[in-house]
This record gives structure tokens, sequence and C-alpha cells, in this order.
């Protein structure tokens, strides 16, 4: 069966309250699901959080969802309502907190390349926003329409913000090689 | 999704940017990981709160079940010793304790036959 038929069959399986339908949905969906939180949100484990909270908001509003329409776009923007929830709630409930989490958002503690270093320092420069977006753009291939839509934002913002995370990032790493 | 083209303009820095972005942000690769993040996910959408802490509960049955009948062997067998030092001590304080009977005898005069004592007794009542 095609894989697009095969998804519109649990879909409507799960409409009609087939858990383990939906279960085979979030198997398909939920790595995409989890790099889409995780442009967005500053760790791992918030990424996690909102991978849950995502799907557990997909599934009480499963029954208005349309079968014909494409799930994973659906999906990708409750996705990322979550993650950009979060991220309000922890800046509105411990703002401090939060600012010593963006200034070492991406901690690895396996990583000690100079290269590296400078990449999460230029990360923590940019905006939740133009971070989100290049993100998204360079590591999930998202185009430009489709992170707007994500993200609330025209297309337009999202290609204006992923052009000013390119230069400042690039600036980022192109110190490490005039050292 | 498709990934958008490399601006020719940045030659090898644009790529090496994405590729370095790729790493830091790349998803667990651990398919144990994805398999327990689905059943967290189950567990709260199936509005079942209490799915958690019977996971954990239930890896803890056999434990303690081993650990129960541990404990039921030791309890029956620290009551079979104790009966049995019980029984001892008793058995002991029988042997020690046991004063010799008195028995009181009752010689007949030789002198006198029974018929005549037998006499003796009705009249003296």
């Amino acid at each position: 069966m095609d894989a697009r038929l095969r998804e519109r069959a649990l879909i409507v399986a799960a409409q009609e309250g087939d858990e383990g339908a939906f279960a085979a949905l979030v198997r398909l969906h939920q790595r995409r699901t989890y790099a889409v939180t995780r442009a967005i949100v500053p760790t791992h484990e918030d990424a996690e959080d909102a991978v849950q909270e995502a799907f557990l908001h997909a599934y009480r509003a499963l029954d208005r969802f349309q079968p014909d329409q494409p799930f994973a776009a659906w999906l990708n923007r409750i996705a990322a309502n979550a993650a950009l929830d979060l991220v309000r709630r922890r800046k509105v409930r411990d703002a401090e907190e939060l600012h010593d989490s963006v200034a070492l958002p991406f901690r690895d503690p396996a990583e000690s390349d100079e290269l590296r270093r400078r990449l999460r320092s230029g990360l923590t420069m940019l905006t939740d926003r133009q971070r989100a977006v290049i993100v998204l753009h360079d590591v999930e291939g998202y185009k430009h329409a489709e992170i707007g839509s994500m993200l609330g934002i025209p297309e337009g913002t999202a290609r204006s913000d992923l052009h000013h995370a390119r230069a400042l990032l690039r600036r980022a790493l192109g110190n490490l090689r005039s050292d | 999704m498709s990934r958008g083209p490399v601006d020719p303009r940045f030659d090898g820095a644009e790529e090496r940017l994405s590729r370095l972005l790729r790493e830091m942000f790349a998803p667990p690769a651990d398919a144990a990981y994805w398999s327990r993040l689905e059943s967290s996910i189950m567990a709260r959408v199936t509005g079942d709160p209490g799915a958690s802490w019977w996971t954990v509960v239930a890896g803890w049955v056999p434990a303690g079940v081993a650990a129960a009948a541990i404990a039921l062997l030791v309890a029956g067998f620290a009551l079979v010793q104790a009966q049995a030092a019980e029984r001892q001590i008793a058995y002991e304080q029988a042997i020690r304790g046991s004063a010799p009977v008195t028995v009181q005898t009752v010689v007949r005069p030789s002198t006198m036959s029974e018929r005549d004592a037998t006499l003796q007794l009705v009249l003296t009542r």
C-alpha cells in the first residue's frame, strides 16, 4: 500500500478511537517532530517535552483534522506551537534560569572542538526565531514558506531571519579561520 | 520538504556551517530512545496517568515476590527453631525440677489379724 494511503488509513482509524493506529502515527512522525521542536527550544530535554505536548494536542484535535490534508504539515505546526509555548512559559516563569540556559544552550560534553565552541557562542547571539529558522532550514531542509507556516511568520520574514542568522554565524566561524 | 540549494557566494563556508549545525542538532540515533519516547507519548495520550508508575512498579514485582518468599522462609525457619528451643527448655526444666514423691505407707501391726483390725476400725468410727 502507498505510504500516503497507509497514513490516511491510520489517521481515519485513530479518529475512530484506535489507539494502536495513533501509536503508529507517533512512530512515523516523532523523529521529525523532535527535529522541529529541537530547532526552537534550547535543550534536548525541552524538545522531548515539547514533542509529548505536541502529540497530546494532536490527539485531542484529531477529530477536527481533515484526512485529505497533509498530516505532517499539520503536526509540524502543532509541534512548533508547543515548542514556542514552552519557551514563552519558561521565560515568564524563570527568567534568570532561562538566561543561564540561553548562555550555554547546546551543552555537549564530547565537544571540545574550537569550531563548535565558536558556533555555540554564535548561536547564543541569535534570537530564538532566527535560531529556529536556520536550524529548520539547514538541518531539516524546510523551505522558507514551510518555516513561515510553522512559526506563524511571513515567508519573507523567515528568509530575512535566515539571512541574518547565516551572516552572524559565518562571522563567528570566520573569526576562527583568521586566528 | 526539500533542502534548498547552497548559495554559491559562500563556497564551502556555507556547507560547513550547515554540516556543523546538522551535527549539533541531530536527533538521537538510538532506536531504544524512540521506542521509549513513543511509550511516554502514548501513556500521556491515552490519559493513563498511572501508566508511568505502573511501569515502574511492574519492574519491582519479581524482586518483591522473591523478597516476600525469602522473608516467609526465614520467618518459618525461625518459628520452627523457636518451638524446638521451647520444647527443649520445657524438657530440661521437667528433668531438673522433678522433686521426690513422698509416699505414705501404713504398716499393719503384725500382732493383729486382718479381721481384728477391721473390727477395730469399725468400732473407732
